[in-house]
């Protein structure tokens, strides 16, 4: 059991702090988008060419996000199916018989 | 078998897919002789969580369900972080900080759920704090019951922690168990495609629909929420373009309307309707159609298939492609042109019609909930000891 010991009161910091420990390390990296990159620019034509920028990423996050999700399925899935074929040749290789 | 259920709203009020599927499960389970305890918050309301149901024990069916207090969520805080989380990955603070804002966070449940002695507690859906706090204290008898599809929280390490926490994994669909296999790398944790069951519906008559209300001569039915996260935006755009080149069915959405909704005065609404209502609206359709992207299981599909109706779905929602050549009860469509293309030809054969109906009744005939039952079996009992 986690969270807390005997009666106490379960603390849910405590509980994702368990699943982070489960979690482990990802089949593959994730992908990632980063954060618009502050204009090169100083004084306010700087700030408003900021501003700019990361108002048109928060516009776009939910379909960028979407896309990045398919991505990340389309990825993992590839990987999967290789380790699945990798395993199934291996399994072959070890029936084959002798070669001549 | 005594088998805890954790589901973050539960009840004949709840409006939501996964909710009415734990409901319908629970109480089928009971129907088959086992004891189902469902612990779950005092909310209808899935963002707020507001009180609806008064806290307390109460018996549903045969089914024993407890109801917890909850604490006030963040629901604009939780949208702002997995607005960042999705394209920003991999940061445990915040994933944590998403959880709780997000909730339903109740430390009461939390408690209650630890104190008791269930032979298996299983957890519905990866994505809400019900499942997300219950599976550390209860991981040595922890089933999980993901409800998955492509989107941005199943990438989420939390999400990883609590899919490699559960000791088993049931599914809907064959497809959504290889989504979750291949992302959170689980091959190795027992799984059962468990999918549902349908309840016996009434006897169909379209006639009785178009006494009751005025229906395009010839149409495509959508059953279901009206709403754009279920595709039906761009159900309405595609459907416009088949108009605009001659297509003869008119579009009927049926369902509630989520608020925001623009629907075009072509488009026939019905607004909530009840099980007689949906089954004479089926037996009048041509074609149900299935806009939604993202599905873990489409009982729609399942439903208008044993009415003996066709499909027309979106392929881009794996689930329903693969339930789709399964059952050889209708066709796919990937974008606006092809939704023309496919809906004018079921619109012009007839006999094509007749036999992809056919075809559907076979498949969705096996879909009883004595199946279901048995699959659960498979899947809870080695963790009966």
């Amino acid at each position: 059991m986690s969270g807390a010991p005997g009666d106490a009161e379960p603390d849910p910091d405590v509980l994702l702090e368990d699943l982070r420990r489960a979690a482990g390390d990802p089949p593959l990296p994730p992908l990632r988008i980063a954060e618009p990159a502050p204009s090169a620019r100083d004084g306010v034509s700087g700030k408003a060419v900021g501003s700019s920028r990361r108002a048109v990423m928060r516009l776009i996050t939910p379909a960028l996000a979407d896309l990045l999700a398919q991505l990340e399925a389309d990825r993992h899935r590839m990987q999967a199916e290789i380790r699945r074929l990798e395993a199934r040749v291996a399994q072959l290789e070890k029936y084959a018989p002798p070669e001549d | 078998m005594d088998i805890a259920f954790v589901v973050q709203r539960y009840g004949a009020e709840v409006a939501g897919g996964a909710e009415a599927l734990c409901r319908d499960t629970a109480r089928a389970l009971v129907r088959a002789g086992e004891d189902v305890t469902v612990y779950t918050t005092t909310a209808r309301d899935y963002l707020s969580w507001e009180p609806f149901y008064p806290p307390g024990n109460w018996v549903d069916d045969g089914v024993v369900v407890r109801r917890f207090a909850v604490d006030p969520p963040d629901p604009a805080r939780a949208a702002d972080l997995v607005r960042h989380l999705g394209l920003v990955p991999g940061d445990p603070e915040r994933e944590g900080e998403w959880a709780k804002a997000q909730g339903p966070v109740s430390r009461d449940m939390l408690r209650a759920l630890r104190g008791a002695g269930h032979q298996a507690v299983v957890c519905w859906t990866y994505l809400y704090a019900t499942s997300q706090l219950a599976m550390p204290l209860v991981r040595d008898r922890a089933v999980l019951v993901p409800l998955a599809h492509e989107e941005p929280m199943l990438r989420f390490d939390l999400t990883r922690g609590v899919l490699r926490m559960a000791r088993a994994l049931a599914f809907m669909a064959p497809e959504e168990r290889r989504l979750v296999e291949d992302t959170a790398g689980v091959e190795g944790t027992p799984g059962v495609v468990v999918g549902a069951g349908l309840d016996p519906a009434p006897d169909g008559d379209a006639h009785r629909a178009r006494r009751a209300r005025a229906l395009p001569q010839r149409f495509a039915l959508y059953l279901g929420r009206v709403d754009a996260a279920k595709g039906v935006d761009a159900l309405i755009r595609a459907h416009a373009g088949y108009r605009e080149a001659g297509g003869p069915l008119g579009l009927v959405l049926a369902g509630r309307e989520a608020p925001g909704m623009r629907i075009p005065d072509w488009v026939t609404t019905t607004g909530f309707i009840g099980d007689d209502e949906r089954a004479d609206l089926l037996d009048a359709a041509e074609v149900v159609v299935l806009p939604s992207p993202y599905e873990s299981l489409s009982l729609v599909a399942l439903e208008a298939w044993r009415a003996g109706r066709p499909t027309l779905g979106n392929a881009r929602a794996q689930v329903v492609a693969g339930q789709t050549a399964r059952s050889g009860g209708g066709l796919l469509y990937t974008g606006p042109v092809t939704y023309g293309r496919q809906l004018n030809r079921l619109a012009g054969d007839p006999r094509e019609r007749r036999d992809m109906g056919d075809s559907g009744r076979r498949f969705a005939a096996g879909w009883t909930w004595d199946a279901c039952v048995g699959r659960w079996r498979e899947l809870l009992t080695p963790l009966r000891a």
